[in-house]
């Protein structure tokens, strides 16, 4: 216990010291640099996006009614406009960003068991840092880089986009690359608000071969678009493991702001008038989702494994608050390479997540998270909750403190720090 | 005899009538309407030191005495909210002025002013929406956007329509300022001001040169 506080005296004294020495920090990733904009246009919270940051995000990361104007940092042409007419006697013209457009992540991790034997404080000073790349090279051809290091191993992740094909109004949008899935958009495992990653998204079969899960980026060719502004979907083939695995989303949002636009109708406008102003992230607005996920791969020689994952979700937001919670089936026909019938493992997930405004630097979650594994007897039955504060020290710093209290293993004090520039 | 005096009476109440058309056509608000001799000019450079450019300082004048209220003018001063930034950054008004409030970008603005001399919030609009408000308190009122937390403008309500602001080369051009002396100042985001008293005569334009230091 006496660690403990130590832990958390060591970690307050930091907070303080580190407010001081970022006073004059203004490093802004790439898009604030593009835009000389802040990154709270895009984020309530790095990396959780803002109704706007969605909508960019959604359309390419150009600005849906047309990003020209807003640009502050010149692209530098590949081509001018009219060598469209020329096309195809004509290479069609391009761009790039006007300066190389690279931002990085840095992630410093402590944390400290709260109960059990063991006491022993970890700090991972820096636990990962994350090198993005991102920006279009001209309209409607978005890219998107990241590589991660993380504990001495490099990964990496890398799209580049076709949007508004046929001139459809990018209703219809094709992605090739290694990207992460987005199955349920309020569970978006790569822009959660916290530390700890989502259950569901997170779990791989324990003692199976097959090691697919959710999260992270795979490999494939996605096709997504927006219909109608309130409608969003993506379907896509990913060859994860060797195997052709093939899934598909939807999303529907009433009220707010609309997927092809950059701000709320006028009706869900914020017409109030008072001496403050609501939050940056209000977007009034309810918001269903469904995914399916189907993928094989091979756990032995010839053997393969069948799976599937299912799930339905929804968001509201209200002001300050923000509610969103799914249920998630899956079906493996053969994880364990028995070749036997009834081996199947069914799992079932559940998770609620909840977050509150208490000033626009100071964020409250709370999340509930269960995963159940059933075979003839039942593998695994877990149950996460997470209480938290987020603390956004400056637009592009910010610091996690999160508990995590789970009945398969100790529970858990996590504080991280993250920065961006 | 009585024509001839008739015909007199008729061509000066001519002549009157037509002065009187003539004067309220060049100065329809009444705003001024001294004969410019009686008047004078203060021209002039600002330097402000380290700066980019030594535009958007507001240049003003005050005098222990001078009458207090002014009227202001009936056309309302705009401030735009446009590729993401506030046009003008500075805006100097007279005390009294109405503002609009202008989003002339497709992405949602808000305006808030969450300072000691006047503390509100317009609200969050879209494309082509115009608020406004009335300053009916002297000072310096910041206007931000909360969506958007880089943007910032200053709006300076002054007590007097004597100001001038700064081109980005500096230079700053008053009118029409009644003779006597006066403090001139200067109101500039970063720097202080540095008064000086001025004496300006009738006919006469004065020429000055400042140079700005930053606030400490």
């Amino acid at each position: 216990m006496k660690k403990v506080w130590k832990f958390w005296l060591f970690g307050l004294f930091g907070f303080i010291m580190f407010s001081f020495l970022v006073q004059t920090a203004q490093s802004l990733p790439t898009f604030s640099r593009k835009f000389e904009t802040s990154c709270s246009t895009c984020h309530v919270s790095v990396p959780k996006l803002t109704a706007f940051g969605e909508s960019f995000r959604l359309n390419g990361y150009q600005i849906p009614e047309g990003d020209e104007k807003y640009i502050k940092q010149k692209p530098t042409s590949l081509g001018a406009e009219p060598w469209k007419e020329v096309w195809p006697n004509a290479i069609w013209p391009g761009a790039i960003p006007g300066s190389f457009p690279l931002s990085a992540w840095i992630m410093f991790d402590g944390k400290a068991p709260l109960q059990g034997a063991n006491k022993e404080l970890i700090f991972d000073f820096p636990h990962e840092v994350e090198i993005f790349m991102a920006g279009i090279l001209g309209e409607n051809v978005p890219f998107f880089a990241e590589v991660e290091i993380e504990g001495g191993e490099v990964g990496a992740e890398a799209w580049l986009g076709f949007y508004s094909l046929f001139n459809s109004d990018r209703a219809l949008n094709l992605r090739v690359g290694t990207f992460e899935v987005n199955p349920l958009p309020m569970f978006f495992d790569h822009l959660r608000l916290g530390k700890e990653h989502y259950l569901y998204n997170n779990w791989r079969m324990p003692g199976s071969e097959n090691n697919f899960r959710l999260r992270g980026g795979k490999p494939g060719l996605e096709l997504n678009g927006i219909v109608g502004s309130r409608f969003y979907y993506s379907t896509g083939i990913l060859s994860p493991g060797g195997g052709l695995d093939g899934y598909g989303t939807f999303r529907f949002k009433l009220g707010g702001t609309p997927y092809n636009r950059s701000a709320p109708t006028e009706e869900a406008a914020d017409k109030a008038i008072g001496v403050l102003p609501t939050g940056f992230w209000v977007d009034n607005a309810f918001e269903l989702a469904a995914f399916a996920y189907f993928g094989k791969t091979d756990v032995a020689a010839d053997v393969p494994d069948s799976f599937n994952r299912l799930g339905v979700g929804a968001r509201w937001t209200y002001q300050n608050f923000d509610l969103a919670a799914a249920y998630i089936l899956g079906k493996n026909n053969d994880p364990f390479a028995t070749g036997a019938t009834g081996s199947e493992v069914d799992s079932k997930g559940f998770q609620i997540e909840g977050s509150y405004y208490i000033f626009p630097w100071l964020i409250a979650e709370a999340r509930y998270e269960t995963l159940k594994l059933d075979d003839t007897v039942t593998l695994l039955d877990q149950k996460n909750t997470i209480v938290g504060l987020i603390w956004m020290l400056r637009a592009n710093v910010k610091l996690v403190t999160e508990a995590t209290f789970s009945n398969t293993s100790d529970n858990i004090l996590n504080v991280r720090l993250i920065f961006g520039f | 005899m009585k024509i001839q005096k008739i015909m007199k009476a008729i061509i000066f109440a001519l002549f009157i009538m037509s002065g009187s058309f003539f004067t309220l056509t060049l100065f329809p608000n009444g705003s001024s309407g001294e004969n410019e001799s009686e008047t004078g000019i203060i021209t002039g450079t600002v330097k402000v030191s380290r700066a980019r450019h030594s535009g958007d300082v507001v240049a003003y004048l005050e005098r222990e005495g001078l009458k207090k209220e002014y009227p202001p003018l009936e056309k309302h001063s705009t401030l735009d909210q446009k590729n993401l930034v506030f046009i003008p950054r500075v805006l100097p008004i007279l005390k009294g002025t109405t503002v609009d409030f202008r989003n002339s970008d497709d992405v949602q603005h808000n305006i808030f002013a969450p300072g000691k001399v006047e503390k509100f919030n317009l609200g969050t609009w879209g494309l082509g929406g115009i608020k406004e408000y009335t300053f009916s308190k002297p000072g310096e009122v910041v206007i931000l956007c909360n969506v958007h937390s880089e943007m910032v403008a200053y709006i300076i309500i002054l007590e007097s329509p004597y100001f001038a602001k700064t081109a980005k080369d500096g230079n700053f051009r008053m009118e029409n300022i009644p003779p006597g002396t006066y403090t001139l100042k200067t109101w500039h985001e970063k720097m202080k001001s540095a008064p000086q008293q001025v004496t300006i005569a009738k006919g006469e334009i004065k020429e000055i040169h400042l140079e700005l230091k930053k606030r400490k």
